[in-house]
């Protein structure tokens, strides 16, 4: 399972895309994370939690207690409007950055 | 948003344990799907924990997202110096004391300058409150006429409100009442709030009928009336009628003056207090948009009105002493003063911190390799310093309010019994100002000690800092040096200055006037005197009665122009109308001649007698007997012109007495003219039962038989106590200031030595295993003290000298001070020798340095 470090920054990005598709749990959102990227990518538990904690602290996420799709107890985070626009400018800034890098790595 | 999310977060322990719970689940999420991968409950449980990683690290890493890191190493830091003062408690307690020290003199200090210049009064905008006075060329009126007033109040576009009143003094048998008569709208204009009752309005000030009614003030309510809340209704009596209490104004209500009055009474009462004519003072509220030159230059017409060329002047009312550049003059050689102590008190906890900076410098010095940045190793000192500083500014606060009712009960302890009860004082309550100055000065001190420390003791080579080893790079600093000759200087300007004031306050108390007043009693009888001079001629207590134009100790002698027989030009002296028994009753021997007959004091006949040194200077070597004196006219505003009642012969040559101030001695010329007895004004009442029993009979035999009475009545000796007082109360407060520098400068020499002599422990350690004597050790520690203590001496009584000028020169007016060399150089010298005695404790600890014991050390 070759797993690639994120850019800087990222995670957060990462987080809010996949929330954007709906409310989901801490282990939920490190299994999108890993499988929409084909297995490239691995959210480490270690960089998650903290991660997750930073959205909460700016309010992009809010997170309530539920109950998972097989049954167990979990922490459910969802996008909230402000996050929403945060996702779109940090995809706009992100996107911005690797059309910079593309060009110079073809110059 | 993100500040409330946080707090939430914070404080809800709740957070907390989701988050581990949260982590906990998600374990057991992914052993979940492993074992549906088909692995053992065990395996799947080991790679669960593998694959999530250590998680006490991530819930740190989280948490420390939701804190305030500063905030938490900031309370690390407070309970961490918190931690090392409580360890080291003497170091502690001497820098909280020190500071503590400096802060309640400078607290103190500022509570009185806070009570009489900044703080206003309490009324309502003081601000805007203003006095009108007509100023001339050389000369300032203050009080006007009830014309005046009326016009002043007329002016609508100038003033919103205006209110006059006068002054009144009530002398009764115990207890003196200190008054203002008011106009009616007086307390409406000034906001002022009633403790009990209502206020002085229109209704009882309105002329011809006012009313006998008075607001007393809250003071006057407690000491009289013991804060009885059915005062209201009752009688009190002044000058023979009875006045009804109406209210009481509220505590911090004190009226626009710098004695607070006792009662208020309508104005239209004028002539039940006084018999003069009404004049009045006059204070306007200030529209809003008038400036002050605008209201001088629209009421400049009313003050030329009564006399050519006067203007009009508006002085703030906002608080009791204006803040003025004079004002500032004035209080500056105190507060220069204050400021020394309070620098040396800063200087010595700065030295304290400096030596325990480097006894923990193996500490800092582990620190720094540890990979502790400087920043916060200074931010762990200062907070230390900011630690010691809030125990200093609560310490100071209570030792300032204890220096403060402890001055005033001394205050009111030796001072004449007499003259304290005429004084009333403002409330000197520690205000918010005070405390915030207290504060302030705690702050900047504290980080002012420390920051040079904290700097010195951080700025270290780690490698060097980890042996321990930087003393070398530290032997070289002149800071500390210059710390102990600061202080010694300091404390030399101050002993000096105190000496000084001691030695001219033991002066004016051994002074002889001349003059035996004992059990004397001096009365303004005005238009009384005949029937009060009969009455206390009749008593069997009275052992004798005399007169004089003039009271005497309440300021210079009255100066006039005469020309003595012999001599061409008009020259000034002194002089004194007195009865013929003034020198009999004063026991004033007469060197020559005779004193004044009755028939001569009736009739106002020519002649004069002349004092010992009046003689001297008219006709030096002659005898005066017989010679005369003309009358010259004068034309210096401060001379007064004698009646032309043409020569004036001399008939007798009294003994020099002090008549004015004590302290510039006996009358350099004083002519004496004769007066009745009666009509004399004031009188000298000599009781054979001593002056207090005599003040109190003659208040209880005016207060029965003349009980409209208006004169004062005090004892002489009160007055003179009066005089000399502010001079012994300069020098205690001298002295004390001299004494806190004193005891400053010896825990500064002595921490410095102390420090010297640890510091160089090793060197001297090596010198003794080298074959120094105890006498050379010695000798290392007080050579260098004494180099330090003389340039301290020196540079101190230079300016100890300077001070001295200065305070001459302030004090030129009044001509008091004479420079003083003595007090120069004893108050010099002893800061010296205190500063070398504080030194021998430390340089004898060295001679018992064990080269054994420091050799080993490291």
């Amino acid at each position: 399972m070759g797993t690639n470090e994120l850019l800087p920054g990222t995670l957060e990005m990462l987080i809010l895309k996949t929330l954007s598709g709906g409310p989901n749990h801490g282990y939920g959102i490190a299994q999108h994370i890993h499988a929409a990227s084909a297995g490239a990518l691995k959210a480490g538990e270690g960089s998650l939690y903290p991660a997750l904690q930073r959205l909460l602290v700016n309010g992009w996420v809010q997170a309530e207690w539920g109950i998972s799709e097989n049954n167990r107890k979990a922490r459910v985070y969802k996008l909230t409007p402000a996050g929403r626009k945060r996702l779109a400018e940090e995809r706009r800034q992100f996107d911005a950055m690797i059309l910079a890098i593309g060009r110079v790595m073809e110059a | 948003m993100r500040f409330w999310n946080k707090v939430r977060a914070r404080f809800g322990r709740a957070a907390e344990n989701d988050l581990a719970e949260e982590m906990r689940l998600h374990r057991q999420m992914i052993e979940d799907s492993l074992r549906a991968q088909g692995l053992s409950s065990a395996e799947a449980r080991h790679k669960a924990a593998l694959e999530f990683g250590p998680m006490a690290i991530a819930q740190e890493d989280s948490r420390a997202e939701w804190s305030y890191a500063w905030l938490e190493s900031l309370w690390a830091d407070v309970r961490y110096a918190l931690r090392t003062l409580a360890r080291d408690r003497t170091f502690a307690a001497t820098a909280v004391l020190t500071l503590a020290a400096g802060l309640a003199l400078a607290t103190a200090a500022f509570t009185l300058f806070n009570a009489y210049v900044l703080r206003p009064f309490a009324v309502a905008d003081p601000a805007s409150l203003y006095e009108v006075r007509w100023l001339g060329k050389d000369r300032w009126v203050g009080m006007h006429t009830w014309r005046d007033y009326e016009d002043i109040r007329a002016r609508k576009d100038i003033f919103s409100a205006v209110h006059a009143s006068r002054g009144v003094f009530v002398m009764g048998v115990d207890r003196h009442w200190q008054g203002k008569m008011v106009t009616g709208n007086y307390f409406r204009m000034l906001g002022a709030h009633m403790a009990l009752g209502r206020s002085i309005e229109e209704r009882d000030a309105q002329a011809p009928l006012g009313d006998h009614v008075i607001v007393i003030s809250h003071g006057a309510w407690k000491s009289v009336f013991q804060l009885d809340p059915g005062v209201l209704g009752k009688k009190v009596a002044l000058r023979g009628r009875s006045f009804e209490i109406i209210g009481v104004a509220a505590r911090e209500f004190a009226g626009l003056d710098g004695s607070p009055p006792d009662f208020w009474a309508p104005i239209t009462m004028h002539g039940a207090f006084r018999k003069d004519e009404l004049a009045v003072e006059v204070i306007g509220r200030l529209r809003d948009g008038v400036t002050r030159p605008q209201a001088e230059a629209a009421l400049g017409a009313l003050a030329s009105r009564g006399q050519a060329g006067m203007r009009a002047g508006l002085g703030s009312r906002a608080t009791v002493v204006a803040f003025s550049p004079m004002m500032i003059f004035v209080f500056a050689p105190v507060a220069l003063a204050l400021a020394l102590v309070l620098a040396t008190c800063c200087a010595n906890v700065a030295n304290i911190l400096l030596a325990r900076g480097l006894s923990r410098q193996r500490e800092i010095g582990v620190r720094l390799s540890l990979g502790a940045g400087r920043a916060r190793l200074v931010r762990q000192l200062l907070t230390e310093a900011c630690v010691i500083a809030t125990a200093a500014a609560a310490l100071g606060l209570l030792l300032a309010h204890l220096l403060l009712t402890g001055g005033q009960a001394v205050f009111f302890a030796t001072a004449a019994p007499e003259f304290a009860r005429l004084v009333r004082l403002h409330s000197l309550e520690l205000d918010y100002r005070v405390f915030l100055f207290a504060l302030g000065a705690a702050l900047i001190a504290a980080v002012g000690a420390a920051l040079t420390p904290a700097l010195q003791s951080t700025r270290r080579d780690t490698a060097l800092a980890m042996r321990g080893e930087f003393s070398t790079a530290f032997r070289s600093s002149r800071l500390r040096d210059t710390m102990v000759v600061v202080q010694v200087v300091v404390s030399a300007v101050l002993l000096v200055c105190g000496a000084l004031l001691f030695r001219r306050a033991a002066v004016f108390q051994a002074v002889d006037t001349g003059i035996d007043a004992r059990g004397v009693v001096n009365v303004s009888a005005g238009e009384q005197g005949a029937v009060l001079s009969a009455a206390m001629r009749a008593r069997p207590d009275v052992e004798s009665v005399a007169g004089a134009s003039r009271a005497i100790w309440f300021g210079r002698l009255q100066q006039t122009m005469v020309i003595p027989s012999g001599q061409a030009n008009p020259r000034v002296s002194g002089y004194h109308r007195v009865s013929p028994d003034y020198f009999r009753l004063f026991h004033i021997r007469l060197r020559s001649g005779r004193a004044f007959t009755e028939e001569e004091a009736r009739s106002g006949a020519p002649v004069a007698i002349v004092s010992e040194a009046t003689a001297r200077a008219f006709w030096p070597g002659e005898d005066p007997i017989g010679k005369t004196i003309v009358p010259s006219p004068v034309r210096e505003r401060h001379l007064d012109a004698l009646p032309n009642t043409g020569r004036l012969q001399v008939i007798g040559v009294a003994a020099d007495v002090v008549h004015g101030w004590v302290f510039e001695g006996r009358d350099r010329t004083c002519v004496y003219l004769p007066v009745d007895e009666s009509k004399a004004g004031q009188l000298f009442i000599r009781f054979r039962t001593g002056e207090q029993a005599g003040v109190h009979r003659l208040r209880q035999w005016i207060s029965e038989r003349l009980p409209d009475f208006e004169g004062d009545s005090i004892s002489m000796n009160t007055v003179l106590d009066v005089q000399i007082y502010p001079f012994r109360a300069a020098a205690w407060i001298g002295w004390m200031l001299g004494l806190v520098a004193m005891a400053l400068s010896v825990s500064g020499m002595y921490g410095v030595m102390s420090y010297l002599v640890n510091q160089r422990s090793k060197e001297i350690g090596i010198r003794v295993a080298l074959g120094a004597s105890p006498r050379g050790v010695v000798a290392l520690v007080m050579r260098r003290s004494f180099w330090l203590a003389a340039a301290g001496v020196a540079v101190g009584a230079m300016l100890a000298g300077g001070a001295i000028n200065l305070l001459l020169w302030w004090s030129a007016e009044i001509g008091v001070l004479r420079w003083d060399g003595v007090a120069l150089v004893s108050g010099a010298a002893a800061a010296g020798i205190v500063a070398l005695l504080a030194a021998l404790g430390p340089s004898l600890r060295a001679a018992r340095v064990d080269p054994n014991t420091v050799l080993r050390a490291d």
